[in-house]
């Protein structure tokens, strides 16, 4: 408790409510009032100059001393220097070349090792379309023939504790996985529970890894993206709670690093495969939700793309269900919020309801999705396999 | 004011109640008034310059640091309640928060994102509280570091009293006599003025934040949860639909009965009470008095107890959720 300003003569000042009440402007009463009791006349800046820059050259004395280093207050940061972007993470991806090449391995820079022995062909990737939005519609801004990204996948096979005691089932599971997955042309590469890489697609080909996918920004986003994106997968079970080991981290990173020198992939666009998979029919993401969680970018060498926010959903106005949130256990993406409100952004700039606009978003996107799942299979001739 | 023409500072002054839960600006309009408010709350996302486009694009405010992408006032909120997080404050029981790393930068982001460059020393008046009944003062770091922020924007600032700026605000009639209470997120701040001269003032840390966070973890709800229950639906009048509205009711009378207290004990150890030969009015205001039923719950627990002066009314502020920061501007108006 603090009383403030005891004096007997502000008391019963009967006069000084008298000529208070007199007084029609409130402000004109406080300003009397204040003015009664004492509260300092303000000076006007152009009399007596020099009495104005004494007391300002004291308060300031007394600002110094009064604000000692103990308070530690840091001084305001240019505007400009406070929404300065952030050093891209990993931005320059060293060159990393192949230090020696057999029948059965190749060996690179970085300490690489890639087996070759279950490597496989599908059929050359064709050039694929780069989309952009552009007002109400889609339109292509570029072709593209190289790879411009990374998707990350979990085999979701059977897991048992790396412990030498499980030496025969492990190798007998991850020689089990290795077949299944050259069988369905499923990765491009595979990393097992040991850490060893193993190509399985040719990265000159298509591997069935994405689906029904979309990836991107408003400038540049990519619709299924089997031809345009590769896929790594990590020999666990998200599923199971298994997740990567450190060996298959050490090796994800030498992996990812390669592959991004070798075609330039930029980091936002190496995710999760449960982060760019989609079912347009329901407009929802999340159909697959293989590293839906707790995937380690930061192990890799990546920023937390977690923080993106999902094209499907920006672009798309995709939703998530009950099941999807199940699968990830409550943890969303921040990038999911951040896409809800570009989704609200839109519906207000376009003066629809929330749920109007973003019904409109979805089935404009399920229009360009099934056009072009049915065009690509037209052009290869080749079933669907995820 | 007849002096506007001659002394730039004194020219469209503005009033800015710093609330734990909320930052509002006033300025003179015309004859009436407009207030501007922000939540004085960010959220962190981690960064990714993609997000970066995205929130630049709509417009949306925010700061990158090593520690991610913080997104600050209203927006906030909505990012809060999409990501299911609580929201970070800068502030916590009316003063900055000394155990949230990002405190300073961000209280600073949003005030100069609300209030802006003062131009030619434009003046301003900004509420603090009081110091808390029982307590050191602790207010004085508080006080200089607004001091410094604001005056560094280019104002003439001067910091009012919060309970004396509800005052200024609502009691011209008693020609500003009577007592201002601030039920804010933080703290309750209470004034007592005489004839616009503040006579006693204290504050007690049980207000909206305690209201949200003790009846959260009674009913295993989210604090944010709480709050939005709180300000939509909530109604003091002992009409309870579920549990959730039960336990507010339940923490909103344990708010009342320590601040009638606090008022209590304040006036009996008040070394000399004046002498006043009218009854006081009693003027309530915050977003924490919003509920319907407050006003009322508030006078039968007051009425309870015996003060050493007669009560001509308890009233809620025509505007609770404003009255700080226009109390605030009427200071500085008066200052002209």
């Amino acid at each position: 408790m603090r009383p403030l300003s005891a004096e007997s003569a502000l008391y019963e000042d009967a006069a000084v409510e008298r000529r208070a009440a007199r007084i029609a402007d409130p402000v004109a009463r406080l300003r009397f009032l204040r003015r009664m009791h004492g509260a300092p006349r303000p000076r006007r800046p152009s009399q007596a100059p020099w009495i104005a820059a004494g007391f300002a050259a004291v308060g300031l004395i007394w600002l110094m001393t009064s604000l000692a280093p103990p308070l530690n207050i840091a001084p305001p940061l240019p505007a400009a220097a406070s929404q300065a972007l952030m050093p891209d993470f990993a931005p320059h991806a060293a060159a990393v070349w192949v230090v020696e090449r057999t029948a059965a391995y190749e060996q690179y820079s970085n300490g690489l090792r890639v087996e070759l022995a279950y490597e496989t062909r599908t059929h050359a990737r064709r050039p694929f379309a780069v989309m952009a939005v552009s007002g109400p519609a889609f339109r292509v801004v570029g072709w593209r023939n190289e790879p411009n990204g990374i998707v990350f996948h979990t085999t979701e096979s059977d897991v048992v504790p790396i412990e030498a005691a499980n030496r025969d089932a492990l190798e007998r599971i991850g020689e089990s996985t290795l077949a299944a997955v050259r069988q369905g042309h499923c990765y491009h590469y595979l990393i097992d529970r040991f850490g060893r890489v193993f190509r399985i697609v040719a990265e000159s080909d298509v591997a069935y890894h994405a689906g029904r996918s979309v990836w991107g920004t408003p400038e540049a986003f990519y619709v299924n993206l089997n031809g345009s994106f590769l896929g790594v997968a990590f020999e666990s079970s998200t599923s199971a709670g298994a997740p990567a080991t450190t060996a298959q981290l050490n090796a994800g990173r030498a992996l990812t690093e390669m592959l991004r020198a070798r075609y330039g992939i930029a980091a936002e666009n190496c995710v999760t495969h449960a982060q760019v998979s989609v079912n347009p029919g329901a407009a929802l993401i999340g159909f697959h939700t293989d590293w839906g969680a707790s995937f380690p970018f930061a192990a890799l060498g990546l920023p937390d793309n977690y923080a993106i926010p999902p094209a499907s959903i920006a672009l798309f106005g995709f939703r998530h269900d009950a099941a999807f949130d199940a699968a990830l256990r409550g943890r969303t993406w921040p990038g999911v919020a951040v896409a809800e409100l570009q989704v609200r952004a839109g519906a207000a700039a376009s003066g629809l309801p929330m749920n109007t606009h973003r019904t409109a978003l979805a089935r404009r996107a399920r229009s360009l999705i099934t056009a072009l799942h049915a065009h690509s299979f037209e052009k290869e001739g080749i079933d669907e396999k995820r | 004011m007849k002096n506007v023409e001659t002394n730039p500072a004194a020219a469209n002054p503005c009033g800015l109640d710093v609330g734990t839960s909320r930052i509002c600006l006033a300025t003179r309009s015309g004859d009436g008034y407009d207030f501007r408010t922000q939540l004085n709350a960010f959220v962190t996302v981690p960064h990714s310059r993609i997000t970066e486009g995205v929130l630049r694009k709509e417009a949306i405010p925010f700061t990158a640091s090593d520690g991610g992408i913080h997104v600050h006032g209203n927006e906030a909120e909505r990012l809060a309640a999409l990501m299911d997080v609580e929201t970070r404050r800068p502030m916590s029981r009316g003063v900055l928060n000394g155990d949230e790393p990002e405190s300073l930068s961000m209280l600073r982001e949003i005030l100069t994102m609300l209030a802006g460059r003062g131009e030619n020393g434009r003046r301003l008046y900004y509420t603090v509280p009081a110091a808390p009944l029982g307590a050191e003062d602790g207010v004085t770091y508080h006080d200089a570091t607004l001091r410094q922020i604001l005056s560094n924007l280019g104002y003439t600032v001067h910091s009012i009293n919060e309970g004396l700026a509800v005052i200024y605000a609502e009691l011209e009639a008693t020609n500003y006599t009577g007592i201002g209470i601030s039920c804010g997120g933080g703290l309750c701040n209470v004034c007592l003025a005489y004839l616009s001269v503040p006579v006693l003032s204290f504050s007690i840390p049980k207000a909206g934040d305690y209201i949200d966070s003790s009846a959260a973890s009674a009913a295993g709800e989210r604090a944010n949860r709480i709050r939005m229950v709180k300000e939509q639906s909530f109604h003091l009048n002992g009409y309870c639909e579920d549990k959730v509205q039960q336990v507010i009711g339940v923490y909103y009378d344990e708010m009342i009965r320590s601040l009638v207290s606090g008022m209590k004990d304040a006036l009996r150890n008040m070394p000399r009470m004046p002498q006043l030969n009218r009854p006081l009015p009693v003027v309530l205001s915050g977003g924490t008095a919003l509920p319907a039923g407050f006003r009322e719950r508030f006078e039968r627990i007051f009425r309870e107890e015996t003060f050493p002066f007669a009560i001509s009314e308890i009233r809620l502020a025509a505007d609770p959720l404003h009255t700080s920061a226009r109390g605030a501007l009427v200071a500085a108006l008066a200052e002209a």
